[in-house]
Protein backbone atom coordinates (compact mmCIF):
# COMPACT_ATOMS: atom_id res chain seq x y z
CA UNK A 1 0.00 0.00 0.00
CA UNK A 2 2.73 2.65 0.81
CA UNK A 3 4.49 1.67 -2.42
CA UNK A 4 1.50 2.33 -4.42
CA UNK A 5 0.88 5.65 -2.28
CA UNK A 6 4.44 6.47 -3.31
CA UNK A 7 3.70 5.88 -6.69
CA UNK A 8 0.90 7.38 -6.77
CA UNK A 9 1.86 10.69 -5.37
CA UNK A 10 5.31 10.42 -7.55
CA UNK A 11 2.64 10.74 -10.85
CA UNK A 12 1.20 13.34 -9.24
CA UNK A 13 4.59 15.53 -8.87
CA UNK A 14 5.30 14.46 -12.18
CA UNK A 15 1.91 15.69 -13.99
CA UNK A 16 2.61 18.80 -11.91
CA UNK A 17 5.81 19.77 -12.98
CA UNK A 18 4.96 18.94 -16.66
CA UNK A 19 1.93 21.01 -16.59
CA UNK A 20 3.91 23.89 -14.73
CA UNK A 21 6.68 23.80 -17.47
CA UNK A 22 4.12 24.04 -20.57
CA UNK A 23 2.04 26.93 -18.98
CA UNK A 24 5.47 28.72 -18.67
CA UNK A 25 6.86 27.67 -21.75
CA UNK A 26 3.44 29.03 -23.32
CA UNK A 27 3.66 32.31 -21.19
CA UNK A 28 6.93 32.91 -23.61
CA UNK A 29 5.71 31.45 -27.04
CA UNK A 30 2.58 30.76 -28.79
CA UNK A 31 2.01 28.03 -32.03
CA UNK A 32 -0.16 26.95 -34.02
CA UNK A 33 -0.18 25.31 -37.22
CA UNK A 34 -3.15 24.58 -40.00
CA UNK A 35 -2.75 21.78 -42.58
CA UNK A 36 -4.23 23.41 -46.28
CA UNK A 37 -6.22 21.08 -48.68
CA UNK A 38 -3.49 22.45 -51.43
CA UNK A 39 -0.68 20.76 -49.41
CA UNK A 40 0.56 24.07 -48.32
CA UNK A 41 1.03 23.77 -44.37
CA UNK A 42 1.34 26.98 -42.55
CA UNK A 43 2.88 27.29 -39.19
CA UNK A 44 2.51 30.71 -36.64
CA UNK A 45 5.08 31.64 -33.87
CA UNK A 46 3.89 34.48 -31.80
CA UNK A 47 7.34 35.42 -29.56
CA UNK A 48 6.19 36.81 -26.51
CA UNK A 49 9.67 37.04 -24.91
CA UNK A 50 11.80 39.52 -25.76
CA UNK A 51 14.82 37.69 -24.48
CA UNK A 52 14.62 35.43 -26.96
CA UNK A 53 16.93 35.46 -29.85
CA UNK A 54 16.31 32.06 -31.52
CA UNK A 55 13.89 29.45 -31.90
CA UNK A 56 14.17 25.63 -33.33
CA UNK A 57 10.80 24.80 -35.55
CA UNK A 58 10.05 21.09 -35.76
CA UNK A 59 7.58 19.72 -38.19
CA UNK A 60 6.55 15.77 -38.33
CA UNK A 61 4.83 15.05 -41.92
CA UNK A 62 4.07 11.61 -43.31
CA UNK A 63 7.12 9.84 -44.65
CA UNK A 64 6.15 9.43 -48.11
CA UNK A 65 5.27 13.24 -48.76
CA UNK A 66 7.77 15.20 -50.59
CA UNK A 67 9.07 19.24 -50.00
CA UNK A 68 7.90 21.68 -52.84
CA UNK A 69 8.99 25.09 -51.26
CA UNK A 70 9.35 26.79 -47.98
CA UNK A 71 9.59 29.94 -46.65
CA UNK A 72 11.91 30.49 -44.79
CA UNK A 73 14.54 28.07 -46.47
CA UNK A 74 13.78 24.61 -44.29
CA UNK A 75 17.08 23.84 -42.71
CA UNK A 76 16.66 20.27 -42.61
CA UNK A 77 14.41 17.50 -44.02
CA UNK A 78 14.70 13.71 -42.99
CA UNK A 79 12.28 11.25 -42.41
CA UNK A 80 9.56 13.43 -42.69
CA UNK A 81 10.94 15.63 -40.17
CA UNK A 82 11.44 19.59 -41.08
CA UNK A 83 13.25 21.71 -39.28
CA UNK A 84 13.96 25.81 -39.45
CA UNK A 85 16.05 27.85 -37.52
CA UNK A 86 14.73 31.18 -36.44
CA UNK A 87 15.91 34.39 -35.45
CA UNK A 88 14.08 36.17 -33.85
CA UNK A 89 15.42 39.73 -34.11
CA UNK A 90 13.00 41.43 -32.11
CA UNK A 91 10.02 40.24 -33.82
CA UNK A 92 7.35 39.08 -32.31
CA UNK A 93 5.95 37.13 -34.92
CA UNK A 94 7.22 34.63 -37.65
CA UNK A 95 5.32 32.49 -40.04
CA UNK A 96 6.45 29.95 -41.87
CA UNK A 97 4.83 28.36 -44.90
CA UNK A 98 6.02 24.97 -46.62
CA UNK A 99 4.23 23.78 -50.19
CA UNK A 100 4.15 20.19 -49.78
CA UNK A 101 3.47 17.48 -53.31
CA UNK A 102 0.33 16.60 -51.89
CA UNK A 103 -2.15 17.36 -48.85
CA UNK A 104 -1.95 15.99 -45.62
CA UNK A 105 -4.28 16.31 -42.61
CA UNK A 106 -3.98 18.18 -39.56
CA UNK A 107 -4.02 15.19 -37.32
CA UNK A 108 -0.98 13.85 -39.58
CA UNK A 109 1.02 17.51 -39.09
CA UNK A 110 3.31 17.23 -35.62
CA UNK A 111 4.76 20.75 -35.18
CA UNK A 112 6.76 21.91 -31.99
CA UNK A 113 9.21 24.65 -31.03
CA UNK A 114 12.31 24.42 -29.17
CA UNK A 115 14.04 27.71 -27.09
CA UNK A 116 16.01 28.84 -24.84
CA UNK A 117 15.03 31.00 -21.88
CA UNK A 118 18.18 33.31 -21.11
CA UNK A 119 19.80 32.29 -17.90
CA UNK A 120 18.48 29.12 -17.61
CA UNK A 121 19.91 26.06 -18.71
CA UNK A 122 17.99 23.63 -20.86
CA UNK A 123 15.25 24.11 -23.50
CA UNK A 124 11.46 24.86 -23.43
CA UNK A 125 9.46 22.85 -26.21
CA UNK A 126 5.69 24.13 -26.59
CA UNK A 127 3.69 22.17 -29.13
CA UNK A 128 1.40 23.72 -32.08
CA UNK A 129 -2.49 24.38 -31.45
CA UNK A 130 -4.22 23.68 -34.71
CA UNK A 131 -6.36 26.47 -36.16
CA UNK B 1 55.75 66.68 -19.01
CA UNK B 2 52.74 68.28 -16.05
CA UNK B 3 53.42 68.23 -12.35
CA UNK B 4 51.19 66.64 -10.51
CA UNK B 5 49.82 67.06 -6.82
CA UNK B 6 50.47 64.03 -5.11
CA UNK B 7 48.37 64.94 -2.25
CA UNK B 8 45.60 65.58 -4.14
CA UNK B 9 45.80 62.41 -6.16
CA UNK B 10 45.93 60.67 -2.62
CA UNK B 11 43.01 62.25 -1.04
CA UNK B 12 40.89 61.55 -4.18
CA UNK B 13 42.00 58.03 -4.43
CA UNK B 14 41.07 57.30 -0.43
CA UNK B 15 38.23 59.48 -1.31
CA UNK B 16 36.66 57.20 -3.83
CA UNK B 17 38.14 53.69 -2.74
CA UNK B 18 40.15 53.34 -5.08
CA UNK B 19 43.51 51.16 -4.79
CA UNK B 20 46.87 52.00 -5.56
CA UNK B 21 46.48 48.22 -7.77
CA UNK B 22 43.23 49.69 -9.46
CA UNK B 23 45.37 53.22 -10.73
CA UNK B 24 48.18 51.36 -11.36
CA UNK B 25 46.96 49.17 -13.70
CA UNK B 26 44.72 51.32 -15.45
CA UNK B 27 47.66 53.65 -16.33
CA UNK B 28 49.52 50.64 -16.91
CA UNK B 29 52.36 51.33 -14.52
CA UNK B 30 53.82 49.63 -10.89
CA UNK B 31 52.46 50.41 -7.77
CA UNK B 32 55.33 51.31 -7.03
CA UNK B 33 55.38 54.31 -8.89
CA UNK B 34 51.67 55.36 -8.11
CA UNK B 35 53.02 55.38 -4.57
CA UNK B 36 56.53 58.02 -5.75
CA UNK B 37 53.52 60.14 -7.45
CA UNK B 38 51.38 60.53 -4.57
CA UNK B 39 54.52 60.81 -1.69
CA UNK B 40 55.90 63.51 -4.56
CA UNK B 41 58.85 61.68 -5.06
CA UNK B 42 58.03 61.67 -9.23
CA UNK B 43 56.55 65.68 -9.21
CA UNK B 44 56.02 65.31 -12.87
CA UNK B 45 54.77 62.85 -15.16
CA UNK B 46 53.96 62.60 -19.01
CA UNK B 47 50.84 63.90 -20.61
CA UNK B 48 49.23 60.78 -21.62
CA UNK B 49 49.98 58.77 -17.89
CA UNK B 50 48.29 61.86 -16.36
CA UNK B 51 44.95 61.89 -18.46
CA UNK B 52 44.60 58.03 -17.92
CA UNK B 53 45.68 58.32 -14.04
CA UNK B 54 42.50 61.38 -14.67
CA UNK B 55 40.05 59.03 -16.28
CA UNK B 56 41.42 56.08 -13.66
CA UNK B 57 39.98 58.62 -10.45
CA UNK B 58 36.95 59.60 -12.41
CA UNK B 59 38.22 63.27 -12.41
CA UNK B 60 39.40 66.04 -15.22
CA UNK B 61 43.18 66.16 -15.33
CA UNK B 62 43.47 69.68 -13.99
CA UNK B 63 42.03 68.52 -10.79
CA UNK B 64 45.05 66.38 -10.30
CA UNK B 65 47.23 69.22 -11.38
CA UNK B 66 49.44 71.12 -9.12
CA UNK B 67 47.99 74.84 -9.09
CA UNK B 68 49.83 77.89 -9.73
CA UNK B 69 50.01 80.03 -6.52
CA UNK B 70 50.61 83.30 -8.94
CA UNK B 71 46.79 84.14 -9.82
CA UNK B 72 45.42 84.14 -6.48
CA UNK B 73 48.05 86.34 -5.13
CA UNK B 74 47.80 89.92 -6.17
CA UNK B 75 49.55 91.26 -9.33
CA UNK B 76 53.10 91.68 -9.12
CA UNK B 77 54.50 95.23 -8.95
CA UNK B 78 55.79 96.36 -12.47
CA UNK B 79 56.16 99.99 -11.04
CA UNK B 80 58.11 100.95 -8.00
CA UNK B 81 55.95 101.72 -4.85
CA UNK B 82 52.51 99.74 -5.71
CA UNK B 83 53.88 96.85 -4.06
CA UNK B 84 53.55 98.11 -0.54
CA UNK B 85 49.38 99.26 -1.24
CA UNK B 86 49.12 96.41 -3.30
CA UNK B 87 49.63 94.15 -0.11
CA UNK B 88 47.55 96.45 2.38
CA UNK B 89 44.58 96.33 0.07
CA UNK B 90 45.14 92.34 -0.09
CA UNK B 91 45.27 91.73 3.31
CA UNK B 92 41.58 91.80 3.52
CA UNK B 93 41.00 89.47 0.26
CA UNK B 94 43.16 86.68 1.57
CA UNK B 95 41.20 87.30 5.30
CA UNK B 96 38.05 86.98 3.00
CA UNK B 97 39.81 83.96 0.83
CA UNK B 98 40.48 82.16 4.46
CA UNK B 99 36.68 82.37 5.48
CA UNK B 100 35.81 81.25 2.34
CA UNK B 101 38.38 78.50 2.58
CA UNK B 102 37.14 77.57 6.04
CA UNK B 103 33.43 77.21 5.06
CA UNK B 104 34.31 74.72 2.22
CA UNK B 105 36.35 72.70 4.50
CA UNK B 106 33.57 72.11 6.67
CA UNK B 107 31.23 72.02 4.09
CA UNK B 108 33.26 69.73 1.83
CA UNK B 109 34.20 67.46 5.49
CA UNK B 110 30.74 67.25 6.29
CA UNK B 111 29.80 66.04 3.13
CA UNK B 112 32.28 63.21 3.07
CA UNK B 113 31.05 62.24 6.87
CA UNK B 114 27.50 61.89 5.13
CA UNK B 115 28.84 60.09 1.83
CA UNK B 116 30.65 57.51 4.65
CA UNK B 117 27.57 57.26 6.54
CA UNK B 118 25.66 56.97 3.50
CA UNK B 119 27.63 54.27 2.32
CA UNK B 120 28.22 52.11 5.21
CA UNK B 121 24.30 51.98 5.25
CA UNK B 122 23.80 51.29 2.05
CA UNK B 123 26.33 48.33 1.88
CA UNK B 124 25.33 47.01 5.58
CA UNK B 125 28.31 47.67 7.30
CA UNK B 126 29.94 44.69 5.56
CA UNK B 127 31.58 46.72 2.91
CA UNK B 128 34.38 43.57 2.38
CA UNK B 129 31.60 41.39 1.00
CA UNK B 130 29.93 44.32 -1.41
CA UNK B 131 33.43 44.91 -2.95
CA UNK B 132 34.37 41.44 -3.98
CA UNK B 133 33.81 40.88 -7.61
CA UNK B 134 34.05 37.47 -8.33
CA UNK B 135 34.38 36.14 -12.41
CA UNK B 136 34.05 32.55 -13.82
CA UNK B 137 35.40 31.60 -17.01
CA UNK B 138 33.72 28.95 -19.78
CA UNK B 139 36.26 27.59 -22.36
CA UNK B 140 35.13 25.42 -25.62
CA UNK B 141 36.56 21.58 -24.62
CA UNK B 142 37.89 21.79 -28.39
CA UNK B 143 39.05 24.71 -30.88
CA UNK B 144 40.51 23.79 -34.04
CA UNK B 145 43.33 24.89 -35.77
CA UNK B 146 42.01 28.75 -37.84
CA UNK B 147 39.12 28.86 -36.14
CA UNK B 148 37.68 31.61 -33.75
CA UNK B 149 36.61 30.74 -30.43
CA UNK B 150 34.91 32.90 -27.89
CA UNK B 151 35.67 32.61 -24.08
CA UNK B 152 32.75 33.95 -21.53
CA UNK B 153 33.88 35.55 -18.63
CA UNK B 154 30.94 35.75 -16.40
CA UNK B 155 31.37 38.52 -13.98
CA UNK B 156 29.40 38.13 -10.62
CA UNK B 157 26.95 40.39 -9.07
CA UNK B 158 28.87 43.47 -7.69
CA UNK B 159 25.45 44.46 -6.04
CA UNK B 160 25.87 48.12 -7.56
CA UNK B 161 26.90 49.22 -10.85
CA UNK B 162 30.70 49.24 -10.95
CA UNK B 163 33.95 48.86 -13.06
CA UNK B 164 36.19 46.37 -13.22
CA UNK B 165 39.40 45.48 -14.63
CA UNK B 166 39.68 41.96 -16.04
CA UNK B 167 43.50 40.72 -16.54
CA UNK B 168 43.71 37.41 -18.87
CA UNK B 169 46.73 35.88 -19.52
CA UNK B 170 46.18 33.80 -22.78
CA UNK B 171 48.45 30.88 -24.80
CA UNK B 172 51.06 33.80 -26.61
CA UNK B 173 49.87 32.34 -30.34
CA UNK B 174 46.22 32.99 -29.79
CA UNK B 175 44.70 36.65 -31.23
CA UNK B 176 42.25 38.50 -29.93
CA UNK B 177 39.93 38.79 -32.72
CA UNK B 178 37.06 41.13 -30.61
CA UNK B 179 35.29 41.14 -27.57
CA UNK B 180 31.58 41.79 -26.25
CA UNK B 181 29.68 44.35 -24.71
CA UNK B 182 31.94 47.66 -25.26
CA UNK B 183 34.85 47.88 -22.88
CA UNK B 184 37.61 49.65 -22.95
CA UNK B 185 41.00 47.67 -24.36
CA UNK B 186 43.95 48.54 -21.74
CA UNK B 187 46.48 45.81 -23.56
CA UNK B 188 45.74 43.52 -26.53
CA UNK B 189 49.44 42.08 -26.62
CA UNK B 190 50.53 38.72 -26.71
CA UNK B 191 49.94 36.57 -23.91
CA UNK B 192 47.99 39.49 -22.19
CA UNK B 193 44.06 40.39 -22.55
CA UNK B 194 43.28 43.24 -20.13
CA UNK B 195 40.33 45.75 -20.21
CA UNK B 196 38.46 47.88 -18.34
CA UNK B 197 34.38 46.34 -18.12
CA UNK B 198 31.51 48.25 -16.89
CA UNK B 199 29.39 45.90 -14.99
CA UNK B 200 25.80 46.45 -13.78
CA UNK B 201 23.82 45.77 -11.21
CA UNK B 202 23.26 41.68 -11.58
CA UNK B 203 26.47 41.04 -13.14
CA UNK B 204 27.72 40.72 -16.74
CA UNK B 205 28.75 37.83 -19.49
CA UNK B 206 31.95 39.82 -20.91
CA UNK B 207 32.81 37.57 -24.28
CA UNK B 208 36.14 37.76 -25.49
CA UNK B 209 36.83 36.60 -29.11
CA UNK B 210 40.57 34.63 -30.17
CA UNK B 211 42.12 33.27 -33.05
CA UNK B 212 43.72 30.02 -33.45
CA UNK B 213 46.45 30.12 -35.55
CA UNK B 214 46.30 27.76 -38.78
CA UNK B 215 49.40 25.47 -38.36
CA UNK B 216 48.39 24.76 -34.63
CA UNK B 217 49.12 21.22 -33.66
CA UNK B 218 46.02 19.06 -32.72
CA UNK B 219 46.51 18.10 -29.55
CA UNK B 220 48.19 21.01 -27.97
CA UNK B 221 46.67 22.47 -24.62
CA UNK B 222 45.90 26.08 -24.52
CA UNK B 223 46.40 27.41 -20.69
CA UNK B 224 44.25 30.53 -19.53
CA UNK B 225 44.50 32.42 -16.11
CA UNK B 226 43.65 35.50 -15.23
CA UNK B 227 42.47 37.88 -12.28
CA UNK B 228 39.86 40.54 -11.90
CA UNK B 229 40.16 43.77 -9.78
CA UNK B 230 37.52 45.76 -8.86
CA UNK B 231 37.28 49.35 -7.60
CA UNK B 232 37.18 48.39 -3.70
CA UNK B 233 39.75 48.34 -1.30
CA UNK B 234 41.29 44.93 -1.47
CA UNK B 235 44.59 45.11 -2.42
CA UNK B 236 44.93 41.89 -5.09
CA UNK B 237 43.34 41.06 -7.98
CA UNK B 238 40.85 38.06 -7.42
CA UNK B 239 41.68 34.97 -9.51
CA UNK B 240 39.03 34.31 -12.28
CA UNK B 241 37.69 30.67 -11.66
CA UNK B 242 36.10 28.23 -13.71
CA UNK B 243 37.91 26.63 -17.30
CA UNK B 244 41.60 26.94 -17.59
CA UNK B 245 42.37 24.58 -20.30
CA UNK B 246 41.05 23.58 -23.49
CA UNK B 247 42.57 21.27 -26.42
CA UNK B 248 43.06 22.26 -30.11
CA UNK B 249 41.40 19.48 -31.97
CA UNK B 250 39.06 18.55 -34.86
CA UNK B 251 35.87 19.83 -33.31
CA UNK B 252 33.90 22.56 -33.13
CA UNK B 253 33.69 25.55 -30.55
CA UNK B 254 29.75 24.98 -29.99
CA UNK B 255 30.26 21.24 -30.03
CA UNK B 256 30.39 20.88 -26.24
CA UNK B 257 30.61 16.72 -25.97
CA UNK B 258 32.24 16.51 -28.25
CA UNK B 259 30.47 14.04 -30.68
CA UNK B 260 30.59 15.56 -34.11
CA UNK B 261 27.13 16.21 -33.88
CA UNK B 262 26.02 19.90 -33.21
CA UNK B 263 22.56 18.64 -31.35
CA UNK B 264 19.19 21.42 -31.03
CA UNK B 265 20.86 22.55 -27.33
CA UNK B 266 24.23 23.13 -28.43
CA UNK B 267 22.48 25.65 -31.09
CA UNK B 268 20.54 27.31 -29.00
CA UNK B 269 22.88 27.96 -26.70
CA UNK B 270 25.40 29.26 -28.99
CA UNK B 271 22.66 31.69 -30.55
CA UNK B 272 21.61 32.56 -27.23
CA UNK B 273 25.26 33.67 -25.67
CA UNK B 274 26.86 34.77 -28.87
CA UNK B 275 24.44 36.14 -31.14
CA UNK B 276 24.97 39.81 -29.99
CA UNK B 277 29.03 39.65 -30.75
CA UNK B 278 29.32 40.97 -34.01
CA UNK B 279 32.80 39.18 -34.66
CA UNK B 280 31.07 35.76 -34.24
CA UNK B 281 28.23 36.41 -36.47
CA UNK B 282 30.08 34.04 -39.90
CA UNK B 283 30.82 31.71 -37.38
CA UNK B 284 27.12 31.63 -36.09
CA UNK B 285 26.11 30.78 -39.94
CA UNK B 286 28.15 27.90 -40.25
CA UNK B 287 27.05 26.52 -36.66
CA UNK B 288 23.75 26.88 -38.27
CA UNK B 289 24.52 24.65 -41.01
CA UNK B 290 26.33 22.34 -39.88
CA UNK B 291 23.27 22.27 -36.67
CA UNK B 292 21.09 21.61 -40.43
CA UNK B 293 22.92 18.82 -41.46
CA UNK B 294 23.43 16.77 -38.46
CA UNK B 295 26.61 15.51 -38.48
CA UNK B 296 30.10 17.76 -39.28
CA UNK B 297 33.72 16.20 -40.47
CA UNK B 298 37.07 18.74 -40.06
CA UNK B 299 38.54 18.76 -43.16
CA UNK B 300 42.39 19.07 -42.21
CA UNK B 301 44.02 20.31 -45.21
CA UNK B 302 41.01 22.45 -46.30
CA UNK B 303 41.02 23.91 -42.36
CA UNK B 304 36.72 24.06 -42.30
CA UNK B 305 34.35 21.78 -41.25
CA UNK B 306 31.64 20.64 -43.70
CA UNK B 307 28.42 19.00 -42.56
CA UNK B 308 27.57 15.15 -43.19
CA UNK B 309 23.83 14.15 -43.24
CA UNK B 310 23.52 10.35 -42.62
CA UNK B 311 21.94 7.87 -45.07
CA UNK B 312 19.89 9.44 -48.09
CA UNK B 313 18.76 12.85 -48.11
CA UNK B 314 15.51 14.57 -49.26
CA UNK B 315 16.83 17.95 -50.10
CA UNK B 316 14.68 21.36 -50.68
CA UNK B 317 14.74 21.66 -54.32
Amino acid sequence: MKGKNRLFLNCVVVFFLLQTSAVWASQRVDLWCKALSDGRILIDVAIKDPEIKGLIVKATIPQKRRLISSIPKVRHFKDGVLKWFVETRGRNEVKIEAHLDSAISDEELHVEAMFKVPGKTGLMTIEAKTR
Amino acid sequence: MLRIDGRRIRAIREQKGLTQLYLASYVGVTTDTISRWENRKYPTIKRENAQKLAEALEVELEEILEREEEPTVPEPDHEGGESTRSSEASTPKLQLQWVKKGQVLVIGLLFVVIMVVLLYLGTGGKKEDVELVTATRTLPSYVAPGSLFPVVVEIGDPGHGTSVIVKETIPRSLTVAGYYPEASPLTLEKGAAHWIVSVPHGGLKFIYVLKVPDKTKMGKKLRFSGEIISKGARNTGVPIEGDVLTLVGPYHWADKDANSIIDDQEMLDAYDTFSQVEVLKPELDELEALWAKGKYKWAIRRMLFFGQQEGKDEGEK
